[in-house]
């Protein structure tokens, strides 16, 4: 069942040099207990796209394209109805859980803020839901009081606390911005399989942003990949890391240092994407890849190459997948 | 650099580094905490050894230590023989030509206000003061011309740089002085990963042309794992575990380093744990 789908989302900025196009077409869709990766280098748009979807874009942005949340265009709500949706329906979980969690008020007054909010809870009853949530991702009243602040938990555990934020009102999406980027990777490994039980209990829809392919492919059932504010490969994770089409996609794998469990491929040469993402400025016309793409011919530099069906569900927008294939 | 050498480039001996904490009370003895706890290996010249860990384990405040920024409260730090800390200051000045640091933040390590010539320059204004300004200037451009920069780019500032070619200016101001021993602590963490294999490679490749020895400090196994030839591991200030980087990770011994390795996500949808969950409840995990 389809709970999220967006269609066509563009995000424009309004410049002294004309109108910039931040996020230019953009179609993703995600059903109930499914986890959507979503990959790319900084300034691709990952974070736009979250921010989009719950309705926070920076003021001046202005969006186009719906973004349907069981029917209902969050791009055409106001914003009485958007505070009724933020934290009810879709919940975010922010990169750094330092900065996302507030330094002076104690965790279960912060969990518990938006369920007398959202849920018209008492406070008695907020407070007893918040220690349920806090245990279920892992901080048991008995060992982590309530009236405990931020600073005294250590980064795993502050993110813990951001999770349970989120989850607190029952949110049918969660929209997770980069959560173990600042983590360790012992710690990284607990938290993603934190939430990946949570979206199998609660069957919620998960949005996960990261520039892992490590992560991408243990966490989620569906990606995306995107590169300058455009999707260029998209479909159910095994089959885009069985056939990964586009080049941008190749590119970022080949370029990871090597996880095989063969030693023999230490300390020889990796794979690099030359040059880097060009800015919403000056976005070359056709393909936005074309400028660091070792398959280039005169056609991606003039026109825009449209995301083509592979096979079940795998779309890449390229127009020279057949070559990409055969350079492997 | 396949014949043994007899005397390592960096020798490292029972290394502590101590900080006082405050009194737990106002006539109880002052508490320390040993960030570094008797730590001790060696590097050989041309080898590029790795320290991983996670954070709070020490290793950062090792690389400093071992740069001479931080005294130990005990043991030595031996480069080519010298111990660092037995030397007086201007000694251990003009030894400091021979070891250069590279930092995590290409961002904050950089001066915003001056110009890459100046930044890159500024370690030869202490150890070669009677350079001419053409010399310093040619010095410089071959500096940034080695590490994949322009010559041009001399007169423009940090800001104009992407994060990557920071970090190539940051070691350009680490190799102007022709150090035998770089010490990178986190150099590829704030990259994006096509970017952080284009430094991966500069620092390879930087190894192989010039015999270079690395220190080379990261939480990140995989980039240890693929470019150094020798790693420890660390956990609460001591190694737990030493040796050629494709034993330690091919057959790790301690039960820490079996846990790291195996914390690491292996980009192969096939062996997921999503999949492992959903066919997972029959048994092992």
């Amino acid at each position: 069942m389809t709970l999220l789908s967006i269609e066509n989302l563009c995000v424009e900025l309004e410049g002294p040099n004309g109108v910039c196009r931040l996020l230019d077409q953009v179609n993703l869709s995600l059903s109930k207990g499914q986890c959507l990766g979503l990959v790319g280098e900084s300034g691709c748009g990952k974070s736009m796209t979250a921010m989009a979807i719950i309705g926070l874009l920076p003021q001046g942005m202005r969006a186009h394209g719906k973004i349907l949340l069981n029917g209902e265009d969050l791009l055409k709500a106001d914003e009485e109805r958007l505070c009724q949706l933020r934290g009810r329906k879709v919940a975010m979980v922010f990169q750094e859980p330092m900065t996302a969690l507030n330094p002076v008020v104690p965790i279960g007054r912060q969990v518990a803020e938006g369920l007398r909010l959202h849920l018209g809870l008492t406070r008695h009853e907020a407070e007893t839901r918040a220690s349920q949530t806090l245990a279920r991702v892992g901080l048991p009243v008995e060992r982590f009081a309530l009236s405990l602040f931020p600073h005294q938990l250590s980064g795993g555990q502050r993110q813990r606390v951001v999770i349970a934020m989120a989850l607190a009102c029952g949110p049918e999406i969660l929209v997770a911005d980069e959560p173990t980027t600042a983590l360790d990777v012992t710690v990284q490994a607990q938290i993603l399989d934190l939430l990946a039980d949570i979206i199998d209990e609660f069957g919620m829809g998960l949005v996960l942003i990261t520039h892992d392919l490590g992560v991408v492919a243990e966490t989620t059932d569906t990606m995306a990949v995107m590169y300058a504010g455009r999707l260029v490969e998209d479909g159910p994770t095994v089959e885009v890391f069985e056939r990964m089409a586009h080049p941008y996609t190749r590119g970022l794998f080949a370029a990871m240092p090597s996880h095989s469990s063969e030693g023999s491929t230490t300390r020889s040469p990796l794979t690099t994407i030359p040059g880097r993402v060009p800015d919403a400025l000056s976005r070359p016309a056709g393909c936005p890849f074309v400028t660091r793409c070792g398959f280039a011919t005169d056609l991606c530099s003039r026109e825009l190459p449209l995301m083509k069906t592979l096979g079940h569900r795998h779309n890449a927008a390229c127009f020279n997948i057949a070559h990409v294939e055969e350079g492997s | 650099m396949n014949s043994p050498n007899p005397q390592p480039l960096l020798q490292v001996e029972n290394l502590v580094r101590e900080y006082r904490l405050p009194r737990k009370s106002l006539f109880g003895p002052p508490v320390s905490f040993r960030a570094v706890n008797g730590v001790s290996f060696n590097v050989d010249p041309g080898k590029s050894f790795g320290i991983v860990g996670e954070s709070g384990c020490g290793k950062s405040t090792l690389a400093r230590t071992v740069m001479g920024l931080e005294q130990p409260a005990s043991g030595r730090v031996l480069l080519e023989g010298q111990d660092v800390f037995a030397l007086p200051a201007r000694a251990l000045r003009s030894l400091r030509r021979k070891f250069q640091m590279v930092f995590q933040d290409p961002y904050g390590s950089l001066d915003p206000r001056f110009k890459v010539e100046r930044i890159v320059a500024e370690p030869l204004e202490v150890l070669l003061p009677d350079l001419s300004r053409a010399e310093r200037r040619e010095r410089v451009g071959a500096t940034l011309d080695s590490v994949g920069l322009k010559p041009a780019d001399a007169d423009r500032y940090p800001h104009e740089f992407s994060g990557g070619q920071r970090q190539r200016v940051a070691i350009a101001r680490a190799l102007i002085t022709e150090p035998s021993l770089i010490v990178a602590d986190e150099p590829v963490s704030a990259l994006d990963v096509s970017v952080q294999a284009q430094v991966l490679n500069l620092i390879m490749d930087l190894q192989t042309r010039q015999g270079l020895t690395f220190l080379f400090i990261s939480h990140d196994l995989s980039v240890v794992r693929h470019i150094t030839d020798e790693v420890a591991v660390m956990y609460a200030g001591e190694i737990v575990e030493t040796g050629p980087t494709h034993q330690v990770f091919s057959d790790p011994q301690h039960s820490y380093t079996r846990s790291l390795i195996g914390a690491v996500p292996i980009p192969d949808p096939r062996r997921s744990r999503r999949l492992k969950r959903t066919a997972g409840s029959a048994g092992e995990s």
